[in-house]
């Protein structure tokens, strides 16, 4: 027999209205079942947790059942207590007598009274089976990658560099900066688009607000790798030990190159620059940029001659070209992972009556950046594409591919902002040409963003309300955009030089296949989805990998600097301790009984589980949220959740049975929504039969058919199942899991020629105590 | 001074919902306008809207659109159907409104010009002597087509014979609220 | 396929290319009397009936009439090949939507059961340039070609009534078909891209408003013209129509000087297999096709 003591509180003697608290601790110290029998009113208080302690230790029980408040409320204080009489804080069970049963039913004196006893039976049933949790420590590296080296992804490396961690920038283009390069200028300063914060250099003029990207160390800063021309192609390993494999495509210049330019004076090869809309040329060995990062050329293996040619090997004062460097993979070991590939435009040929490709004048809003650049191939002046004349009218149409089932259902959040910088800055330096913008809504969405709204209208940009149809060209060369003007009513059509499509943004091209190689899930939109989409913004369903920047969602320079810092933060947060010590709470495999047969791989959120090579299943710990939707799904029974056991669940189930009122109701609430609002309807006082006890779990999808059949077989009359609401699961997908379950069985215990009200769902949110109170009045009154 | 106002409602809305299976994606429109910028009438002649009718049908200007001959200008070529970013099937809840229209006894005189004609021969364009002749001079055979007094029986029993036969504003419906007041 | 039909499809000319356009039904029979599918006439069908009004009346009476001309199909154990695209889009809505919608089926199978007829939904309709495209396909097709179109630049108009509404034809990408462009290409013709190709005809608002109708087949002709299209080729009698005779009336009435002859498919199509322009009773066209003729004989 384990050695159990039982401490009842009565709550500063308030729970008496409410309970016979004689009856129950004479019950208690009859029922043969606890060393000892406490009866306290300040169990919480200093005193309390310190008498507490003294009597666990001088009695040597091995577990401690506490009748008392909500173990939400107490629950830590207490297991500290129990941790520091010398147990383990799992010996420790909580009956909740207090908002589950002397609040929850204050004109129910004695049938409140008979649950009470059922709740202290089941903590000790349960107390009786539980296991010691053991702790693991998992070393992690101290080193992160950022996958991505756009301004977020910088951002993120250089945040974590701060904070005392390497990192290793993996880059797919030759040069870091991602789309800001090709912008020039920027909202919501109106300056240049290559500003990052700074890393205090003194070398480089000290600390200030911000640094030019190639002013900010990056490259040279010590803890800072950067693999430029490189994509991430593997990745294996978990939380605080990832192994990526990073293949390097050959850039065919060492960094030994010291960016003087000679090998492109000599090379005979030159191209359309795609970095300008193909209206300026470069040549095969080229720097991206004139602020490239790192500062090296690079060899465009498509047009280059090679040993063809190789006059830029001759030219170079350094021999840094080496025309023989093959593609390489290099594996780099990290503690975590921070994803910030950014996005990109929607193909505009998809909007196919805007004839992009087909109408040189047609533009997309990147490729205006590019025009209004001063470095950029027109050097800054507003010039049509097809013939070189000034344009007097441009056209710009916003949503275009935004907001459409048939392209990108959602806003692109950034475009309207994209339009009204660009419109501003024509309106600034060219007054006499005409801007008018086609719109469905503004939505200048930020600190003081509205000001440019205002402005534009200032300087005289020409709004219409309506979503242009199509474009033609008209025999002079000028476009024309039909579009009806909603304010109006009319049929409009606008003649201009240039169109500019306010494109859709989607996440960058491989982002699919990223994701697959990280086990991290994408949203509807095709987006990196979040761990939650409300306050888990940066980290994914995956442990020990983030998203940083518009890799997430469309988002703008400001928002994207925010969420990389915080991604940030997240990733260091975790690799502070050098170790990650986790209980295990998790799920635990019966490898002579596992079926292989991956519904478990299937069923878990976090790609915690795998069936790997035709082995049992295996857990990877770190990854595990313990949720237990694996050991639900399992179809041999092999899955258990350490310390949510079929075996404790069925003791806890039998301990509640056993105050034998009609109907004898379970509920079986998960720890998350479930269990707060049935500690709610307590606290608000809502009342509803004293038949109805709650017991908990991490997530209702734990529970097992056979666990509630088995009840219903020895004396529950109905269960219960107190969920969170769909679509608001905890654990992303288990109250769907439990929601099939239920549909199955009651269809099951119908053909049994069992009433299938015997067992009901309720999905809350935590606030929702109404909704259990009037699920739990429903069931008792059917099941009378 | 006459005070004009449209009291907004939802009742039409609802009622063209349960009249066509796709009815409902009426409530998808944001009114964006690309149904009316491809709209290829719109474009030559601003009496007949798609934006405008669809918003009207949101709004529930029910008397005021069954009783509108403009209607009936719609080519039916469905491009607002298909560019419509929300999915919002526009000729076919414009085929219900016609419908409605019809039943209130608005429907063009080329439209009844046909239904006689269909009535008659079971076809919209009959055979005269002109075309016997230079089929068969063409070697083309001879055309074997509907028994009309069969295809006059399904449209009889349809109530389309009737329907059709309404004149004007024959039937005064409850109105959706509104209109001019 | 729908399983049950034999092979072979009956015809289902529709009201405008036996009345009003009989030189086409020369050019059909005449190519698929070439081709390797059998084209039956049946007897007993109606109107489809039209799609742009009748279903304005109303859609059950539109509907029913469409389930009617169904059952003949039925009954004779034929699939549809229809030559117009409103007999297409009515045929095939109809049948869409009584699939879907078991108010509408039940409606229409109690008017049928009034005229001794049941409708059991076993017949396939297609387009016959679906026939071409997808029975007998392009490849093969230009075996047929004994004249290639060499040089000729073709402006493949679709019209709306086979594309659209595209969740129920299920045709073809309605925003890039590849159809026509493909089945004008097996000619030997160069298929030219032109804008405003989605252009409605005009033929469904020229009842009421004969302006518009005629400012649509201006702007057509116009992007046609714009992109040097020698001819056109269409799927559609009554967009034949459109463009043909309207063609003319807008060069007399309005001083214009299109020159864009047109072609019904099948014209197009006999031209390539080598049929005379008497065999396929060109001269019936009103756009003089003469021109394209001289084209092709100097190309040679």
């Amino acid at each position: 027999m384990v050695k159990i003591g039982l401490f009842i509180c009565d709550c500063g003697g308030t729970l008496t209205k409410n309970l016979n608290f004689d009856e129950l601790v004479s019950w208690a110290e009859k029922s043969g079942r606890f060393a000892f029998v406490v009866r306290g009113s300040d169990l919480c208080d200093e005193s309390g947790l310190k008498e507490l302690e003294a009597k666990v230790k001088k009695d040597g029980v091995e577990r401690v059942v506490v009748a008392a408040c909500s173990p939400k409320v107490k629950g830590e204080e207490l297991a500290r207590s129990v941790e520091a009489a010398g147990l383990s804080r799992y010996s420790m069970v909580v009956a909740n007598i207090r908002e589950q049963c002397a609040w929850a039913h204050p004109s129910q004196l004695k049938e409140a009274t008979v649950k009470a006893k059922a709740l202290i039976n089941a903590a000790a049933s349960r107390a009786e089976k539980i296991e010691e949790v053991p702790v693991r420590a998992i070393p992690i590296s101290q080193r992160a990658l950022v996958i991505g080296g756009g301004i977020s992804g910088i951002t993120a490396a250089q945040e974590l560099a701060e904070l005392g961690f390497e990192v290793t920038i993996v880059e797919r283009q030759p040069t870091l900066g991602g789309l800001c390069l090709k912008l020039g200028t920027v909202f919501p300063t109106d300056d240049c688009s290559l500003c990052v914060r700074t890393t205090a250099c003194p070398a480089l003029g000290g600390d200030s607000t911000r640094k030019c990207i190639y002013r900010a160390a990056i490259e040279v800063d010590p803890r800072i790798q950067v693999m430029t021309n490189a994509e991430v192609v593997k990745v294996s390993g978990e939380v605080g030990n990832f192994a990526v494999t990073v293949k390097r495509k050959p850039r065919y210049v060492s960094d030994a190159c010291i960016n003087c330019g000679a090998c492109a004076d000599v090379c005979p090869v030159s191209v359309r620059d795609e970095f300008n809309l193909g209206l300026s040329e470069r040549k095969a060995i080229y720097l991206p940029f004139p602020q490239a990062i790192p500062p090296i050329y690079v060899i465009d293996p498509e047009n280059c001659k090679f040993k063809e040619c190789a006059k830029c090997v001759d030219a170079c004062p350094v021999n840094a070209i080496n025309l023989d460097e093959k593609e390489e993979e290099v594996v780099v070991n990290v503690g975590t992972i921070i994803v910030a590939t950014g996005f990109e435009e929607y193909e505009p040929r998809r909007l196919v009556d805007y004839g992009y490709g087909k109408l040189p004048d047609v533009v997309t809003q990147v490729e205006l950046a590019r025009l209004l650049d001063i470095t950029g191939p027109t050097g800054g002046r507003l010039v049509r594409i097809s013939d070189g004349r000034p344009v007097e009218r441009i056209v710009m149409i916003q949503c275009a591919g935004s907001r459409d089932e048939k392209h990108n259902f959602y806003c692109s959040n950034i475009c309207c902002m994209i339009a009204l910088k660009h419109a501003l800055m024509i309106k600034r330096r060219f007054p006499e040409v005409d801007v008018v913008i086609a719109y469905m809504d503004i939505r200048p969405v930020g600190s003081r963003y509205e000001e440019y709204y205002r402005e534009a209208r200032e300087l005289g940009v020409t709004f219409v309300r309506g979503k242009p149809a199509c474009i033609v060209p008209e025999e002079d060369g000028k476009l024309v955009v039909d579009v009806e003007n909603t304010l109006t009513g009319e049929f409009n059509r606008i003649k201009a030089d240039m169109v500019a499509l306010s494109m859709s943004m989607v996440p960058s091209k491989g982002t699919q296949e990223l994701a697959r190689i990280l086990g991290v899930k994408l949203g509807p939109d095709g987006y990196i989805e979040t761990l939650d989409r409300k306050v888990r913004p940066a980290e994914t369903n995956v442990a020990g990998i983030f998203v940083a920047g518009a890799a997430m969602m469309p988002m703008d320079i400001p928002y994207s600097i925010a969420h990389a810092s915080a991604a940030a933060i997240m990733a260091a947060r975790l690799m502070k301790k050098g170790e990650i010590e986790k209980p295990l709470l998790t799920a635990v495999v019966n490898e002579e009984t596992c079926g292989k047969c991956m519904v478990c791989q299937w069923a878990c959120p976090f790609k915690a589980i795998a069936v790997v090579e035709g082995e049992a299943a295996r857990v990877t710990e770190a990854k595990c949220f313990g949720c237990g939707l694996c050991a639900g799904a399992c179809p041999t029974e092999s899955i258990e959740l350490r310390n949510h056991t079929d075996e404790q669940i069925a003791a806890t189930i039998e301990g509640l049975a056993s105050d034998g009122v009609k109907p004898n109701i379970v509920a079986i609430a998960c720890y998350e929504c479930g269990y707060s609002a049935v500690d709610y309807a307590g606290m608000l006082g809502l009342e509803y039969p004293a038949n109805v006890k709650t017991m908990e779990v991490p997530c209702t999808a734990v529970v097992d058919p056979q666990e509630i059949l088995k009840a219903l077989m020895n004396g529950v009359d109905g269960v219960l199942i107190v969920g969170c609401f769909e679509g608001r699961c905890h654990f992303d997908k288990g109250v769907r899991a439990i929601g099939a379950k239920v549909a199955l069985l009651k269809a099951m215990l119908k053909q049994l020629g069992i009433n299938p009200q015997k067992l009901q769902v309720v999905n809350v949110d935590c606030a929702e105590a109404d909704k259990f109170v009037n699920a739990a009045k429903q069931i008792v009154s059917q099941l009378q | 001074m006459v005070e004009t106002y449209h009291e907004i409602n939802s009742r039409f809305r609802r009622e063209l919902a349960e009249l066509h299976e796709e009815g409902e994606t009426l409530n998808f429109c944001y009114q964006c306008a690309t149904c009316s910028g491809i709209c290829p009438v719109f474009r030559y002649n601003p009496k007949y809207n798609p934006r405008k009718l669809v918003e009207g049908m949101l709004t529930g200007r029910k008397e005021e659109l069954i009783h509108d001959p403009n209607i009936w200008l719609c080519t039916v070529c469905h491009n607002c159907t298909e560019v419509c970013p929300q999915g919002v099937r526009v000729s076919e809840l414009l085929a219900v409104l016609r419908n409605l229209a019809t039943k209130a006894g608005n429907v063009p005189e080329h439209l009844k010009a046909e239904v006689k004609v269909l009535l008659e021969t079971g076809l919209v364009n009959a055979p005269s002597k002109v075309t016997v002749s230079r089929r068969a001079k063409m070697g083309l055979p001879e055309l074997k087509t509907a028994d009309p007094a069969e295809i006059r029986a399904l449209l009889e029993h349809l109530g389309f014979v009737k329907l059709t036969a309404k004149e004007g504003k024959a039937v005064k419906e409850e109105s959706g609220g509104g209109g001019q007041q | 396929m729908v399983a049950g039909n034999s092979s072979g499809y009956a015809m289902f000319l529709g009201c405008v290319i036996p009345n009003l356009l009989p030189h086409l039904e020369i050019s059909i029979r005449k190519v698929f009397g070439k081709l390797d599918v059998e084209v039956k006439d049946v007897a007993g069908f109606s109107c489809c009936p039209e799609p742009i009004g009748t279903p304005g009346l109303d859609i059950t009476t539109w509907v029913t009439l469409a389930a009617r001309n169904l059952c003949v199909a039925e009954e004779a154990g034929l699939d549809i090949v229809t030559f117009c695209n409103g007999c297409f889009e009515t045929l095939k809505e109809a049948k869409v939507l009584l699939e879907h919608d078991a108010k509408l089926r039940s409606k229409v199978a109690e008017a049928l059961s009034k005229v001794g007829r049941e409708y059991r939904g076993r017949v396939e309709v297609k387009h016959f340039a679906q026939v071409l495209y997808n029975d007998i396909g392009p490849a093969k097709l230009r075996s047929y070609v004994e004249r290639p179109l060499k040089g000729v630049k073709v402006a493949a108009h679709y019209g709306c009534h086979i594309l659209r509404p595209s969740h129920l034809l299920q045709v073809d990408d309605p925003f890039n078909p590849v159809l026509l462009d493909a089945l004008v290409e097996a000619t030997g013709a160069e298929s030219v891209d032109y804008f405003r190709k989605f252009l409605c005809c005009g033929c469904g608002v020229g009842n009421l408003d004969e302006a518009t109708n005629v400012k649509m087949v201006m702007e057509k002709l116009h992007y046609m013209t714009q992109a040097k299209a020698d001819c056109m080729a269409v799927l559609c009698p009554v967009c034949f129509r459109q463009y043909d005779v309207r063609q003319m009336i807008i060069n007399k009435t309005y001083g214009k000087d299109y020159n864009i002859p047109v072609f019904y498919y099948t014209q197009l199509l006999g031209l390539a297999m080598g049929m005379t322009p008497d065999e396929l009773e060109l001269k019936s066209n009103r756009t003089k096709v003469d021109p394209l003729l001289a084209k092709l004989n100097g190309g040679k």
